[in-house]
């Protein structure tokens, strides 16, 4: 069967040749059209795995739209509707808009159960489970029911010891204070589940927003998925609940030689990364791919996208807290750099950020330079990065004070696109004119005014929570770090450019120098003449020290041609696999891949498992304790509950050589101090009598080594030998 | 034939013989810890010995115990002795640790090293004022701790965590 979409690969004859490196060209005539843009990203359109237990899948932002009211919060001004829900449509919300600063406008979808709803819904759910209503919604995906996923969701093992104490308590503090605001966990998310079921039941068709748009030489073809709910924390003991939620993903095409267009690269958006680690080359094996359609496994609740199924770790760094986390990520670094490995077992394994077919396909990871890329931020998010591993494991490259939490993509719950469960329904082609894409800069769900804004729901595709141009939007190339890499085709240009640029460099480095050594000659005779002249001195002493700062610069110049000339030499090699179709390593640009833990990571066995539950309670109550019964040395022994906690953890951690090791000597230091305190003028005598002693040893070894030899040969004992 | 003088090329040299790093710098290393480990638990045992002999401490407890007062105070004098039977005892432990598993016994005499120079921060900045501050053993024994760690952290003590290569003598066979 033929490709349907196939008359829109377009041939170089038709259109124009490949356009060259950062040349900006216009969209092909056919792209220009809304058919030609539909059939493109139809052509590519991804596929999206979800994990087991997942409730809310892409769906039509207008829909959506149709159901939410319009809010206002102004400062110092408690919120107020502006269009109550049933009354608001895409074109109300396409109107531009003045508001005085600080004003934050938001769309709401349902309002959070209240505690008596909430306990009718879970005893209404566990009737249901018990009457089989579960089973027979896995049996309607597997027979390719549309819709939903019934199934449900376990976290499995390990999830708690994985996470550690942080974002325990930082989850218990969370509940703790919605209960406090008359609100229970989870109250919102599942009022949202239920009013999505509801739109499912009148429309159960799943799109996605497609933009195509050209920057510098590539054709980027934007999927942008809109989730009605991320129901992360509640659903998935995740970092964050908020209503709506955007996610999106590019593939990046340009014309081949023969004027064909062919996706080179892919970028999946995963929380708030942005760079070089995004993305992917298309023969990359890490890319799971069907025919033309790469595969996403979707975070569960988080609808982050990640190229491998598996379970993510991954990291909250608090806004607030990154100055400190900076002087502490230095801390610890100087620390770990200066003590070394403690434990041999902990050293790098080079294969480690390396998924396992890369091995079978290129035999062995590359060993890429450089230091950790820190993941560019969204101005205005909490700060998420993947804790994958790094590029020196050696250096765990983790903020001490980031909050760890797991992200399943596990990919083993409903599917969608092409050949899956379901399949995409015909997408909505979304660009700058698009009014509700252009004109409104507002969130799309509640804004719960939550300080670290990860509970605030997301702006639309085109904005940041603040009202400014997603970088994933007006520069989709550079978001993913493209905008330095030349399109294949392009390539060879790109490199003759660059060798005839060296050249012309080297022609004009060759002639200075040419020109300053005539001018040091010069001076070197200069010199000489005015050598023994004593009514000369000032002269020659400037003379002097002209031909020692030209020859300075000559020398610089001869480096510069001779580092040059290794480069060249490289260009003619890399010219050379790339006519030979040698591309090189598809993965050398990433710094840390954000890889999936694997099994043999996971802290073993239940006891892990069973310790990290109870964990925080025990530590808390310890502190209770300590206040009620030894209150005057508090701050003492709370450092030493955590000293004896982060020692248990450690251990079940199979960290504990270094973090014995690291305690051990932080204790030695604290007592070295001590000492150094309470016998100071002792510790400097001993020092002075230690090098006092050095010195006479050093000297008589010297002493009775000369005599020893005084009367053998004297020939060195290079040359004896 | 050499191209230019037309005689038979000059043999390859043989390359330079690199000391060999046998496991008998492993050997040291562990005699050496176990030594200091030794010696740390002796120190231990002596206050021991010497805290029974010292008659003010016990005679105190026991002048409590006839008079059938066990006091805060009675029992505060006689827990140095209870904390440094248990010390020595972790010690000499360590020491026969690193001997037959050296590996296992480096935690295990940094985890000592932990215990003894909390318990010396502790009696230092929490129990000030009592006797043991005044006396040169809480100094000696976080002196002697502070050299064992920083020993055990030098890339000499580090040896101990390197797993064994098969053992090629009988000595490195039972060390393995």
């Amino acid at each position: 069967m033929s490709d349907p979409t196939s008359e829109f690969i377009f041939s170089a004859s038709e259109t124009h040749a490949p356009p060259g490196p950062g040349v900006h060209t216009h969209l092909d005539a056919r792209l220009e059209s809304q058919a030609g843009r539909l059939a493109l990203l139809r052509r590519y359109e991804p596929i999206m795995k979800f994990t087991r237990g997942e409730q809310f899948f892409p769906m039509d932002a207008e829909t959506y739209i149709r159901c939410c009211s319009l809010w206002i919060k102004r400062p110092k001004e408690e919120p107020r509707q502006l269009i109550p829900a049933g009354q608001l449509t895409p074109d109300l919300l396409a109107e531009l808009y003045q508001d005085e600063f600080g004003t934050v406008r938001y769309l709401q979808f349902t309002e959070p159960l209240k505690a008596t709803e909430m306990a009718a819904m879970a005893l209404r759910r566990t009737q249901a489970r018990r009457k089989g209503d579960a089973k027979a919604g896995e049996d309607h995906v597997a027979a390719g029911g549309k819709g939903f996923d019934a199934g449900v969701f376990n976290a499995g093992t390990g999830r708690l010891a994985r996470v550690g104490y942080t974002s325990r308590i930082i989850d218990a503090l969370f509940s703790v204070s919605l209960l406090a605001r008359g609100r229970v966990p989870g109250d919102l998310a599942t009022a949202a589940a239920e009013g999505y079921h509801m739109l499912l039941a009148a429309d159960d068709r799943h799109i996605y927003h497609g933009r195509v748009v050209e920057e510098g030489g590539w054709i980027v073809l934007q999927y942008w998925f809109f989730y009605l709910y991320n129901n992360w924390r509640s659903g998935f003991n995740g970092a964050n609940d908020h209503e709506a939620d955007w996610e999106m993903v590019c593939i990046y095409l340009a014309h081949d030689a023969g004027g064909h267009l062919q996706p080179e690269w892919v970028a999946f958006a995963s929380h708030d990364y942005a760079g070089d680690d995004l993305r992917r080359r298309w023969d990359d094996p890490e890319i799971q791919k069907v025919g033309h359609h790469p595969v996403i496994f979707s975070g569960a609740g988080s609808h982050s996208s990640y190229f491998s199924a598996g379970e993510y770790l991954t990291e909250l760094e608090l806004k607030f807290l990154a100055p400190v986390s900076r002087l502490v990520d230095f801390v610890v670094g100087r620390w770990r750099a200066i003590q070394g490995p403690s434990d041999p077992d902990e050293l790098p394994r080079p294969n480690d950020q390396y998924p396992a077919s890369y091995a079978a396909h290129y035999g062995s990871a590359p060993s890429t330079p450089g230091a950790q890329a820190s993941p560019a931020l969204a101005p205005d998010a909490p700060a998420v990065s993947g804790a994958g591993s790094a590029q020196d494991p050696g250096f765990d490259p983790s903020s001490v004070l980031a909050i760890p939490f797991v992200d399943y993509a596990r990919g083993d719950g409903f599917a969608l696109g092409p050949g899956q469960v379901d399949a995409w329904s015909t997408p909505c082609l979304i660009d700058e004119n698009t009014g509700w894409v252009r004109a409104y800069r507002g969130l799309w769900g509640l804004y719960t005014q939550d300080p670290f804004a990860g509970e605030d729901a997301p702006a639309g595709p085109m904005y940041n929570r603040d009202g400014s141009v997603r970088r994933a939007w007006f520069d989709p190339v550079g978001w993913a770090g493209l905008d330095k890499v030349s399109p294949r085709a392009a390539l060879p240009a790109t490199v003759e450019a660059q060798k005839a640029a060296l050249r012309t460099r080297q022609l004009q480095l060759r002639d200075e120098v040419q020109e300053q050594q005539s001018f040091l000659r010069g001076l070197d005779v200069q010199a000489a003449a005015m050598r023994n002249q004593p009514h000369l001195q000032r002269s020659y002493l400037g003379t002097m020290a002209r031909i020692e700062a030209v020859s300075r610069a000559v020398a610089q110049r001869q480096d510069e041609i001779a580092a040059n000339d290794a480069l060249l030499e490289s260009l003619d090699r890399y010219a050379a696999n790339i006519a030979g179709g040698l591309l090189g390593d598809p993965r050398a640009h990433i710094r840390r891949a954000h890889t999936p833990a694997a099994r043999s990571d996971l802290p073993a066995g239940r006891v892990a498992e069973l310790w990290a539950a109870i964990s925080v309670t025990v530590l808390l109550v310890a502190f209770i304790v300590l206040f009620l019964v030894k209150p005057g040395v508090l701050p003492f022994w709370m450092a030493t509950i955590v000293a004896l906690f982060a020692f248990v953890e450690a251990g079940l951690r199979g960290t504990f050589t270094r973090v014995v090791g690291s305690f051990a000597v932080g204790l030695g230091v604290i007592a070295g101090l001590v000492l150094v305190y309470e016998f100071f003028w002792w510790v400097i005598g001993a020092i002075v009598l230690a090098l006092a002693l050095y010195i006479l040893y050093d000297n008589l070894r010297e002493l009775t080594r000369r005599s020893g030899t005084s009367g053998g040969s004297s020939t060195p004992p290079s040359a004896s030998a | 034939m050499s191209p230019v003088s037309g005689l038979p090329p000059a043999p390859a040299p043989a390359p330079p013989q690199l000391p060999q790093r046998s496991g008998g710098q492993r050997r040291w290393t562990v005699q050496l810890a176990a030594a200091v480990l030794a010696a740390q638990a002796v120190f231990f045992a002596g206050v021991l010995v010497w805290s029974f002999f010292d008659g003010h401490w016990l005679t105190d407890l026991e002048l409590e115990l006839l008079n059938f007062r066990l006091t805060i105070a009675a029992l505060s004098a006689a827990h140095y002795v209870v904390i440094f039977g248990p010390l020595a005892l972790l010690s000499l432990a360590g020491a026969l640790l690193v001997l037959l598993r050296p590996r296992p016994g480096w935690v295990f005499a940094m985890a000592v090293q932990c215990v003894v120079l909390f318990l010396g921060l502790e009696i230092y900045f929490i129990e000030r004022g009592d006797d043991i501050v005044e006396l040169p053993i809480l100094y000696l024994m976080m002196l002697g701790s502070i050299l064992i760690v920083i020993f055990l952290n030098s890339p000499e003590g580090r040896l101990l965590l390197v797993r064994a290569a098969p053992p090629r003598d009988s000595h490195d066979r039972r060390l393995a």
